[in-house]
Parts: C-alpha cells; structure tokens; sequence
C-alpha cells in the first residue's frame, strides 16, 4: 500500500502539444481516486506517467516514499487493468493469472499461492482450468482484474476497466471493483469519462479538462458545490441548467434577471457575491433539473424562485418525467416526479431550491458568491 | 492460385478413400496449428491455416491416416511459411533503410518486386510494426529486458503474427532518415503480421489495441501499432509492408499520445515526409526572408500559441479557452509571434506559412532535434485533412 504524490506534473509531447498541465494531487495510502473528464482531458495520460508508459515532462511522483520518474515501469510496484482485456485465448484461467508472474519468474509455489488467493477474492476458483472462449463477459472481466491482483501491487490503476461491458454488467462490475478495493485496501487511480461510474465509486474524484485538475473533492462536495461552470454541467444527469443575465441590487435586496425572469435571491448570499464583486455584471445562474420543484410546499417557501413555463417535451423515464421548456429564450429542464404529468403544451410553475443555486462568473465561468471555491478549497493540493 | 495446402489434400483423400470440404473460419481460431485435428460433431476437422479449415468424412476416420496429413501438412506449411516470412524480412530490411522520399516514391508508384512471393504467402492481414518506446530508466539491459517480455507476451497473444525485430531496431527515424541520420531513441520495434478473416478495419483496431493494452500490463512496455494497407493477396505484400513502415515513420509527425496509426490517417505528414531538401531549405529561406531578424522559430509558448489558434480555426477567443489562457494573454503572444516572424497568425495564409515552416525547421537541424520551433502538432495535422 502507498500514498501516491504528483506534484506539478507536466506533460509535453514533441510538438509543444500540452497534454497535462501542472497536475498537483496528493493521494493517500488506500484511497480510491478516480480521474473522470471528457476525451482528451489529459486524465490516461496523467495515470499512463504514474504507471510509467509515458515518460513525465516536468514535475516530480512519489509512490510511497520513493521518486518513480526515473524507475522503470516494472519496478513501480503497479498494477495496470485496462478497457481492453485481452486472454490468453489458449491458455486456462489459472495460466492467463499466473503468466505475469511467470514472466517476472517467481517461484512456482508463490505463483500457485497468489493466483488461489487473487481466485478466492474475485469467487473465480471454480473457473480455473476454463478457458477463455468458456467464460462470460463478466467472468473475463475478473480474470483480468485477476491478473492485475496476483502481482500484490502497491497501486492499482485502472483504465476505463468497464467500457467494454455492457449496461447491466457495469453496474455489477462497479460495484464488485468497490467491494474488492474495500477487502483487499490497495491505493487505486481509477480512470472514466463516466460521470456516474465516478460518482459512485471514488473516495476522491479530480475533475479534468484540458490537461488541467478543475476540481479535487469527495462525489458530494463535486455534486453540490462544483467550482466552475464545466464541472457543474460535467457532473450531474441532466446537465445543471444554465441561465444568463446579470445580478442587480435594489432596495437592499440581489436579484437575479435575466428576460422574462427576475429571481431574489437569498439574503445569505449577499456578504459573498457583494465582495465577489459581480453586481450590475453579466453572471450565469446554475440549477440542476432535480433542484426545480412542482410541489406546493416548495412555491409557499421560495415563492420568489418560482417560474412559469409552457411545456415543450415531456420524457418519461418511468419513475420521473424530464420536462423541457424554455423561459426568456433559455432552455430549461426539470426532473419531476411522475405522478406529475403534464401535456406538452401545458403551463407549469416550478420553484427553484433557492438554497442549490449557483452563481457563476459569465466571463471566466468560475462559481462566485460562495465559500469553498478557490482552488486550494477545492481539494488541489 | 491454389493454397499450399490445395494439392496434398487432394492427393491425401483419394489415397484414404475420403470426402474433404474446405471451410472458412467465421473468426480466427485462437491457437490451433496446421494439421491439429478436431471433432465437429461427428465429423472430423483439421486446420489449414488461419483462415481455413476442411471437414473430412468418414466419421472413423483411422488415426494413422490423419496423422500422415498431420505431418503431410506441417512440413509443407514449415516450408512455405519460410519462404514468405524470409522474403517480408529481406524487403524489410531494405526498407527501413531507404530514404523517406525513396520509400514513398515507392509507394505512390505501386512498385512490387518482381519476383513472385514464395508459396502462398501472408493471408488476408496488416502489417503491423510495433514500436516499443523506451523504459523508464532507459539503460540498455533494461531496454533489452523490455523486449524480451515484449515478445514473450506477443507470441503468446498471437503467435503466428510475429515476424521478428525490426532490423536496427531504432532504425527508420522518419524525418531524420532523409539526411540518412538515425538517432537512437531507446526504442525498438518488431514486425507482425495481423492476420484477419476480414479486412475491417474496426476489428484491426479493437485487436490492436487490445494487445497494446496487454503489452502494458503485462510486460510494463509502451507500445504504438504502425498499420499498413491491406494485404488482400499475395502481391499487395510488398507495399503492405511499406506501407507499414512508412506510417511508423511518420510517428514524429504525429500525437505522441496515439496507440495505433494506420496508413493513410495522416496524409499532410507523409506530405511534408516527402518534400526533397532542397525544396524544403527554398521554403524556409522564403519564409524567413519576411522575418525581420531572419528567424522563424519560435519560443514554445509561441508555438503553443500558434497551434491553439490554427485548432480553433483561427478564432482568437476560441482559441484562448482552448489554450486556457486568457484572451489578453493569447493576443499579446500573437502579436510577439508579429513582431519576430512579420507573420500575423490571424490572417490564413501567415498561419499556415509559420505553421508549415516550424513543422520543417527540424529538418535543417544537423544535430537531428527538433528546432525549438517545431511546434505544430498532430492535432492541427488532423484538422487540416
């Protein structure tokens, strides 16, 4: 087991291409941290240079207490599992666990030991003499986590391990990755571009875009207090909805207005977004689609964050309905119980939870008015 | 032409008084030698190659009679895969030794040996070169550890496609390989042969880069697939393999960041690959000539700068998110690239003359390293095509 310490990592390939930017990240002993961000945010090539395969530009990485950026991949004391887990085909199951080892010529006995032992953790004993071509989806997949498990590795890295599954099984990889992390304590670097997959198994999860950390939080911190405007519209399904218009003060109280809509906003947000230094300018307004509300208890309590709006579409995803419409030109999505059921076409009146507002900069579309948005509180060490 | 194994089949059923119809696999069958016999339902089955194999009635077949094709048909296959796998390794080793322009030249005029491929030659399939970057540390029994694991893995994963090691092994620099330098990079490469059932190329790649993954995580090596065209037939061989060898070429021209390259994905690099010296000293010398201090190369903030905007397709603001710089900032660099170069990047045809000349500023470099300026990228080559 090891802490994992990145610090000020950069990665240039010839060219001048940037690919990861200053990349700052203390990751402690057992952690599970996962890189989650769009294609070519920098997050595989950030774990390909902890794993070794990519060589680090500038900055220095500690596996425990040791500086790897001169120590071959080998001898990282890593263990890598990546989408594409490609078998042995003509090998067993116990052959495809035990070939690393074999390859790296450990003793007999201490391979026979790790690969029973990687079996019994991943409940795959009775699949050993199997082959490949006998086993399903999900079967392979422990294999290949299998072969990562037998090196007993300090850090395990994972690469979009279950890109490759299909829906239903990637909800039962999911959560049998969390529960092997849980037995058998080893510090994970977990890479997806799946927001959900991110959510729900890191300790930790670093947001990247552009070869930059946008945000280092726990799933919770990330969902309700994203720092700037990509990471609120990266996290979350539906993407958090986004209004612009501008922050105006009168008679003491901060509205938000935008066309056909005029919000105040809370008073405890005033002290913050007076000294942000944001009224009288053009700001965006966030709310995730689950934060608009049909109920009358939520209109009583808010009434001012109420707002009209003619129904467009009406999704129905069984339990909830999406409604989509569109207020002052800006496109609005609600998710709504199902027992609410509005006709496209239909007036609605939905109240805004004034306490999940989020205000952000339009210009450099960082999160104001709030605490806990500067990059130190953001978790980047 | 008939497969090696068309005639001794023939020969073979009359003599066992057997019925024979030859099948092609739907997928490629994992590890299965010529001649292994197997049972599909009642009949038997014995493997050809890796596309085909026969299915031979009667049922009680006796097993002195399958194991004389057994022998029958190993030994031939001995004898025929040598002869083609012998002749790829001798074109290979003139190619990678051939100038850029000579190899593409080569290429674009379809050249083909003319003596015939010996037997029956690869099968449907890629050329595939495999380089193998260096290892961490980089020392050469590392390097020479690395490799052998490389293999170990491969022949493993898939053991009729290797052909061996690249002759020189960090031979065939690209660029540099015109003025006939060849710079070590730590790296090495071997050449496989990427035999398929069908030429989709969809399924090339899935295979690709699931073996680089393996490579990964089971050797610790970095590796990047270089693909060739397609060899449908025997004759496509030759320029399949230079295609292959060319794409691998071009990999200084391309995304450190790809796993597998394909020919063909990267025209403007093969472009500018093939541009003869002296036309390329004739460009830069016009481009300079606008310089006010006579130099184009620029700092690599300048360069960084100059590929953000040809990204964003000249769009400043664009630009500048992309970058993540702000747009002050980004405009202020433009105008420092303005006042070296005389080139407002913001105008087409300065971007793409400035581009196109710290592409090939290297090249003038003796020492063979890149100038500092040589800062386009893949990702404006990908956007130019």
């Amino acid at each position: 087991m090891a802490r994992v310490l990145l610090q000020n990592i950069w990665k240039r390939y010839p060219g001048d291409v940037v690919a990861v930017k200053n990349f700052n990240l203390d990751i402690q002993d057992k952690e599970f941290v996962v890189f989650v961000g769009p294609s070519g945010c920098g997050k595989t090539t950030t774990l390909r240079m902890v794993a070794g395969l990519e060589d680090i530009t500038e900055g220095d990485l500690y596996i425990g207490d040791r500086r790897v950026n001169d120590v071959a991949p080998k001898d990282r004391d890593i263990a890598m599992v990546f989408q594409n887990y490609a078998l042995y085909p003509h090998m067993t199951v116990y052959q495809n666990m035990a070939f690393g080892l074999k390859l790296r010529k450990f003793p007999k006995a201490e391979i026979d030991r790790r690969v029973r032992e990687a079996a019994r953790i991943l409940d795959i004993e009775h699949l050993l003499d199997r082959k490949p071509k006998a086993l399903s989806g999900g079967q392979r997949q422990r294999v290949a986590l299998g072969r990562a498990i037998v090196r007993e590795p300090q850090v395990f890295l994972m690469d979009e391990p279950l890109s490759n599954l299909d829906a239903k099984l990637r909800v039962q990889m999911r959560a049998e990755i969390r529960k092997l992390h849980q037995r058998i304590q080893t510090t994970t670097i977990y890479v997806t571009h799946d927001q959900t997959e991110a959510m729900t198994m890191g300790d930790r999860i670093v947001v990247m875009r552009d070869g930059v950390i946008q945000q280092v939080a726990t799933p919770q911190e990330v969902y309700n207090h994203p720092v700037n405007m990509f990471v609120a519209g990266f996290i979350g399904s539906p993407a958090m909805n986004f209004l612009r218009g501008e922050l105006v003060e009168e008679g003491g109280s901060i509205y938000f207005r935008a066309p056909e809509i005029s919000i105040r906003l809370p008073e405890g947000r005033y002290p913050a977004l007076r000294q942000a230094g944001v009224i009288r300018k053009p700001v965006v307004l966030g709310i995730r689609p689950e934060d608009l509300h049909e109920d009358e208890v939520f209109q009583a309590t808010y009434p001012e964050g109420t707002i009209t709006g003619r129904v467009e579409v009406v999704e129905h995803m069984g339990s909830e309905l999406y409604l989509h419409f569109t207020k002052g030109g800006q496109p609005i999505v609600a998710r709504v119980s199902a027992r609410f059921d509005p006709r496209p076409g239909s007036e609605v009146k939905l109240t805004m939870d004034m306490n999940k507002l989020h205000i952000f900069d339009a210009e450099t579309e960082q999160a104001v008015g709030v605490a806990g948005t500067s990059p130190a509180a953001a978790g980047v060490r | 032409m008939n497969a090696w194994w068309h005639d001794p089949l023939l020969a073979w059923a009359d003599i066992a008084e057997a019925a024979v119809a030859v099948e092609r696999y739907a997928a490629p069958p994992a590890r299965r030698r010529v001649g292994d016999w197997w049972r599909r339902g009642r009949a038997w089955c014995v493997h050809l190659d890796e596309v085909h194999f026969a299915v031979v009635e009667p049922p009680d077949l006796d097993r002195r009679l399958r194991a004389a094709l057994s022998w029958t048909l190993r030994a031939l296959a001995e004898a025929e895969g040598r002869g083609w796998r012998e002749r790829v390794r001798a074109w290979l080793a003139e190619l990678v030794n051939l100038p850029d322009e000579a190899l593409l030249r080569r290429i674009a005029e379809g050249h083909a040996p003319t003596e015939p491929m010996p037997g029956d030659g690869p099968g449907p399939g890629r050329f595939v070169v495999l380089h193998i970057g260096p290892a961490g540390a980089a020392e050469p029994a590392s390097r020479a550890e690395l490799a052998a694991a490389v293999r170990e893995v491969a022949l493993a994963q898939r053991s009729h496609a290797w052909l061996g090691w690249v002759p020189g092994g960090t031979g065939g620099q690209g660029r540099h390989a015109r003025r006939g330098g060849q710079p070590a990079d730590g790296a090495q490469a071997a050449l496989l042969f990427w035999p398929l059932d069908d030429v989709e190329d969809a399924r090339v790649m899935d295979g690709l880069t699931a073996f680089i993954e393996t490579l990964a995580a089971e050797a610790f090596a970095a590796c990047a697939a270089f693909v060739g065209a397609p060899v449908l037939q025997p004759q496509d061989a030759y320029l399949g393999l230079a295609t292959a060898v060319a794409a691998w070429r071009s990999r200084l021209w391309t995304e450190g960041a790809r796993k597998v390259v394909v020919w063909g994905e990267n025209p403007v690099a093969h472009l500018l690959q093939a541009i003869p010296a002296p036309v390329v000293r004739l460009f830069l010398d016009m481009v300079r000539a606008q310089a006010p201090g006579g130099d184009v190369r620029l700092a690599p903030e300048l360069a960084e700068a100059l590929r953000g905007l040809i990204a964003a397709n000249l769009n400043v603001s664009e630009a500048a998110r992309l970058l993540y710089l702000h747009r002050n900032t980004l405009m202020n660099r433009i105008e420092r690239i303005r006042a070296q170069t005389g080139y407002d990047i913001r105008d087409f045809d300065a971007a793409l003359a400035l581009w196109l000349a710290t592409l090939l500023a290297g090249e003038e470099t003796e020492a063979g390293g890149l100038g500092s300026g040589s800062g386009a990228s893949a990702t404006c080559l990908r956007r130019m095509r």
